[in-house]
Order: C-alpha cells, then sequence, then structure tokens
C-alpha cells in the first residue's frame, strides 16, 4: 500500500483515531507510525482537530480513590486494603497485623524497656518491614516518633487509629507527624476500651473530616505491653 | 485560556522532572475530563476508572515524551486515555448491550469546574464546533458517535439505520469536509 497518498493517510489516521481500525490491522499501522513520520504528523494532527469534541463533555469528577491507586502504582504509597474493605469491619484490619511487626518493636523499642511505667508500644511498619513510626503509650499520653522512612506527603495526613476489641467503630488518635516526635493525648473516647489494635489511613491535610478513616488504610499495627 | 495551556505545560514539565507535586496538580486540573471520556467510551464506572489510572500511570512515565507538535497538552492527555479506553473496550468485547446514547452517563458530573475552563482546549473547541455546524446532521452525528462512544461503522447502522456503506461515506466525506475547514 502506498502511503505516500495524503487522502489515504488521513483516512487511515482517522479510521486508527476512532478506533475503527482493529486487529492486524491497527497493530500495522502502529509499526508505521513509529516508522514513518509523515504517517506520525497526520495522526498528530487529526487527533488536534477531533479531541477538542470531548471539550464538550461535562466534568465528571472520579471518586478519590482513584488518586490513591493511582500513587499506589507509581509506588509512592503502601500498597494496602481499600477503603470499601475499610468501611465493612474493624476485624477485617486485624488479620493484617503481623507477628513480624511484635518482634520488631521488641527489638527496635529495647530502650523503652527500661522505663518504670509499664507501657504500650506497637511499630508502624510496611509490608517489606520498613518502620515509619514508634508508637508507645503511657498513662494517657501517646508518644509518635516518626522515622526517616516516612513518604513526606504535603497535600496530606496520616491518621492513627484504635481499633477497639469489641469490634465498635474505629477512634482517632490523630495525626501522625511526617518527621520528628509528637506526643498526643489519650482521647476521653477511647478511655479504658481494650485495644485489638492500631491502624494508619491515608487522609486529606488536616486528617478525615467524616469520624471515620475516609482514605485507604495504608498501615496496621499490634500493640505490645511490656 | 492560552494561560491554561501554558499551565498544563508547566505542570508537565515539571511531571517530565519528576515532581510529584506538580503532577497532582495535573491531575486535579485534567481528571474530570479525562473521566467523561474514558466513561462515555466504556459506559462502565469501574472499566472507566480502570482505564483513567492507566492514563495517568501512563502520563507520568511519558512526560517527558510530549512535544508541541503532539498537540496541546490536553489533546494529547485525551488521546492517552482513548486509546487506552478503545484497547479496553476491544478486549472486554463491550457490546451494544452497554449503550445507550441518550444517556450521557453523566449523573456525577460536577459544576465546580467550569467545561472548559481549566483545561486549554477552548480555541480549538470554538474553530470545530463552527466547521462541525457546517456538516450536515448525518455526517455529524456519525463522526460524534465514533469519537464519544467508540462505535464502530456496525454500530453506527443500527444506531442510525443506515446502510454500511452510507456509514463509512458519511464519515469519510465528513471528515474531508472537517479537515478543508479545520486547516483553512
Amino acid at each position: 500500500m502506498k502511503y505516500q497518498d495524503q487522502d489515504l493517510l488521513d483516512a487511515l489516521a482517522v479510521d486508527f483515531i476512532l478506533g475503527a481500525m482493529k486487529g492486524a490491522a491497527r497493530k500495522r499501522f502502529q509499526r508505521l507510525m513509529m516508522a514513518n513520520p509523515e504517517v506520525r504528523r497526520t495522526v498528530w494532527r487529526w487527533e488536534q482537530h477531533l479531541n477538542p469534541l470531548a471539550e464538550s463533555l461535562p466534568v465528571t469528577v472520579p471518586n478519590s480513590a482513584v488518586w490513591q491507586r493511582i500513587q499506589q502504582r507509581l509506588g509512592w504509597l503502601a500498597p494496602v486494603a481499600t477503603s470499601a474493605a475499610v468501611a465493612k469491619s474493624g476485624r477485617y484490619w486485624l488479620a493484617l497485623a503481623t507477628a513480624a511487626s511484635l518482634l520488631l518493636a521488641v527489638v527496635m523499642l529495647r530502650p523503652l524497656l527500661l522505663s518504670p511505667v509499664p507501657q504500650h508500644i506497637a511499630v508502624i511498619q510496611t509490608s517489606d518491614a520498613k518502620a515509619w513510626w514508634l508508637v508507645s503509650k503511657a498513662e494517657r499520653v501517646l508518644t509518635v516518633k516518626a522515622t526517616g522512612a516516612v513518604n513526606q506527603e504535603q497535600l496530606n495526613d496520616y491518621e492513627l487509629w484504635m481499633l477497639p476489641e469489641n469490634g465498635a467503630a474505629p477512634i482517632s488518635l490523630g495525626l501522625l507527624p511526617q518527621q520528628g516526635e509528637q506526643l498526643l493525648s489519650w482521647p476521653d473516647a477511647a478511655q479504658g476500651i481494650a485495644i485489638a489494635a492500631l491502624a494508619v489511613s491515608f487522609e486529606p491535610r488536616g486528617g478525615s473530616v467524616t469520624g471515620a478513616p475516609s482514605g485507604p488504610v495504608l498501615f496496621t499495627a499490634e500493640i505490645v505491653t511490656l | 485560556m492560552e494561560q491554561s495551556q501554558q499551565q498544563l505545560l508547566h505542570w508537565l514539565y515539571a511531571t517530565a522532572q519528576g515532581n510529584k507535586q506538580a503532577f497532582e496538580q495535573l491531575y486535579q486540573a485534567t481528571s474530570g475530563k479525562l473521566f467523561s471520556v474514558s466513561l462515555h467510551l466504556l459506559r462502565r464506572n469501574d472499566w472507566a476508572e480502570d482505564v483513567l489510572q492507566d492514563a495517568y500511570v501512563r502520563i507520568w512515565h511519558n512526560a517527558a515524551d510530549y512535544h508541541a507538535e503532539k498537540g496541546s497538552v490536553m489533546s494529547w492527555m485525551i488521546s492517552i486515555t482513548r486509546y487506552r479506553a478503545l484497547d479496553l473496550l476491544k478486549s472486554r468485547r463491550v457490546k451494544a448491550e452497554h449503550l445507550d446514547i441518550s444517556d450521557a452517563a453523566n449523573d456525577q458530573s460536577s459544576d465546580e469546574v467550569q467545561p472548559g475552563e481549566v483545561i486549554g482546549l477552548v480555541r480549538e473547541r470554538v474553530k470545530l464546533d463552527d466547521c462541525m455546524q457546517g456538516l450536515s446532521e448525518e455526517h455529524r452525528q456519525s463522526i460524534q458517535l465514533a469519537y464519544f462512544n467508540g462505535l464502530s461503522h456496525q454500530e453506527i447502522t443500527e444506531h442510525t439505520g443506515s446502510a454500511l456503506g452510507t456509514v463509512k461515506s458519511w464519515i469519510r466525506r465528513g471528515l474531508t469536509q472537517l479537515k478543508r475547514c479545520l486547516e483553512a
């Protein structure tokens, strides 16, 4: 076939763009685009002619989970449970907490063992065992220390949740620091409730406004009592 | 609009340098339109979301390959999305049962973003509209069905009740006329 003929090229380019060209013909044409700059330019020109048609479409804002998944695919966020699963039950998260975190907690937080006050500690870490935060609780104060591994997010916050053992809804413990150390006070709502685990969700700046995790749950961790 | 093409270009250049924040801004400014493009072709929310994800992952990786000859930034991004959606349409064998042309599939459309405001296509669109107005109704409708809904020539015949040869020639003649007008 001769591709010098501009009318023919136009027709092929349009079929390609509209999707009318299928199967082997489409593959052949894609190869031709790579090999022949004139073919390539014709397609680009027609794309410019036709794509403004899309301007008449209404804007449809995609679910915010799409942006989370894009970031996960680009490796910017740890792969995690979806927010749909989060909504189902707190129990689901417990399954995610691993024994590995317990071991690591003991090794990494040995200095805390010297503390005279009984303590609860947890290590919040990625699935490949990189610790992001060290959490310890004494009385009603939570000390949270960010490690250098935390992905710095300027437009988002990481929110810490307590998962009650009785399966009730998660209780927010506050926002986690992205660097350095921070003290959080244990909320009244969580006082006296047995803790099954901690969880961290990825939230808009300032944290969830719904009172429940609204973004994906990135981490869960069990608590060890010393 | 001149400025918004500049703005998109600015974000895309920064994206090509690995700037995540610029990429997020690009996403925020353009994803509503690209999702609409994807949704119209696929008519299923979950598939349209898959395509949108693929498209942005591709945009992130290929940002440095963009150049002006490929059209405006928005046009380039629309093409990436459309081709991905067409691939999916083919592989999942979406057939006419998903199609209801009168239903605009825009239940969730938001008027927070004014169509065309942020998006860098306004001027081209005005020109295209003018040229589309110059086409006969059949020519215009066939082109729109093929472009927005990814309908094959055969599917367009089912929709318009015309013969296959007629539809083919409508599209071909319509586009020839369109090109003359656009490139005049």
